[in-house]
């Protein structure tokens, strides 16, 4: 068991790895990578408002908002970015990241500045998740 | 309000329905799946961000339209009479017999989908408590 102040640390890791292994089992398909780290990165930056919830609404609350970030994720998918199809695998990666992105926070019970964090972890995996999907 | 422990087992179980979605997607557009008996109406190409890469190749068969591999979408031309059964690697075009194969983006998700399986649990049975200010618990590690 790793200590909580690792938990960002923890986060990055498990990014990179995930992401690594998307780059290396899809390096023709960097859409793939790029959905991924998207999902998971903007699901990142909408849990950094579960830090401002009290400690024992967390776990509902990393559920409700990895579902609505699947949902907002859906909903992108279905229009802005449906450029041949709606592709339900580009739907799954993203959802993917946003379901790794929960487990991730999941049992943090630290303050609100705990957000920040989370945050700034979030804005440089989108833009990864951007410039592989579009690269 | 959920436990941990709960949210933890949603999430896996979210998880698991999007990977096994994946693999079976990527596995369908390979064709093994599929049991086809009809004639090739019509084929569409369209770009996505990475024309020639990513391109979405769909067939329509007696009415009904399938998102095909590149690979696949190489064997067919309209008016083809295809003939499968399902889960066969052989498809049958105008009496030919042809091999379908895996392509790279299945062979891909049977490793990748694994793994991010695998980190997700290791995520949670890790997971670290950072006592709530004012706690007299000690942070668990």
């Amino acid at each position: 068991m790793i200590p909580a102040r690792h938990i960002p640390v923890r986060t990055a890791v498990a990014a990179l790895v995930t992401s690594a292994a998307f780059g290396l089992a899809f390096p023709d398909r960097t859409d793939y990578l790029g959905h991924y780290l998207a999902g998971f990165a903007a699901t990142l930056m909408l849990l950094s408002l579960v830090y401002l919830m009290p400690v024992r609404w967390r776990p509902t609350a990393i559920v409700v908002t990895t579902f609505i970030a699947i949902a907002l994720g859906w909903g992108t998918e279905s229009t802005i970015f449906k450029l041949a199809i709606f592709d339900p695998v580009d739907f799954n990666n993203q959802s993917l990241g946003a379901v790794v992105a929960g487990a991730c926070v999941l049992g943090d019970e630290g303050p609100p500045i705990n957000m920040v964090w989370a945050l700034a972890l979030g804005t440089v995996a989108l833009i990864g998740g951007f410039y592989f999907a579009f690269a | 309000m959920l436990s941990p422990r709960g949210a933890a087992l949603i999430l896996a179980a979210v998880a698991l329905l999007l990977a096994a979605g994946n693999a079976y997607e990527t596995l369908r557009r390979s064709m093994l799946p599929l049991a086809l008996d009809g004639r090739v109406e019509s084929e569409e190409v369209r770009r996505e961000k990475h024309p020639g890469i990513d391109d979405v190749h769909l067939l329509a068969i007696d009415g009904e339209t399938v998102h095909v591999d590149e690979p696949v979408a190489g064997l067919v031309t309209e008016g083809d009479e295809l003939r499968k059964e399902a889960w066969s690697s052989t498809l049958i075009i105008d009496g030919t017999g042809h091999d379908l194969k895996l392509s790279s983006d299945a062979t891909g998700m049977f490793v990748v989908m694994p793994l991010v399986l695998v980190v997700l649990p290791a995520l949670v049975l890790t997971r670290g408590r950072s006592p709530a200010p004012g706690s007299t618990r000690p942070a668990r590690t």
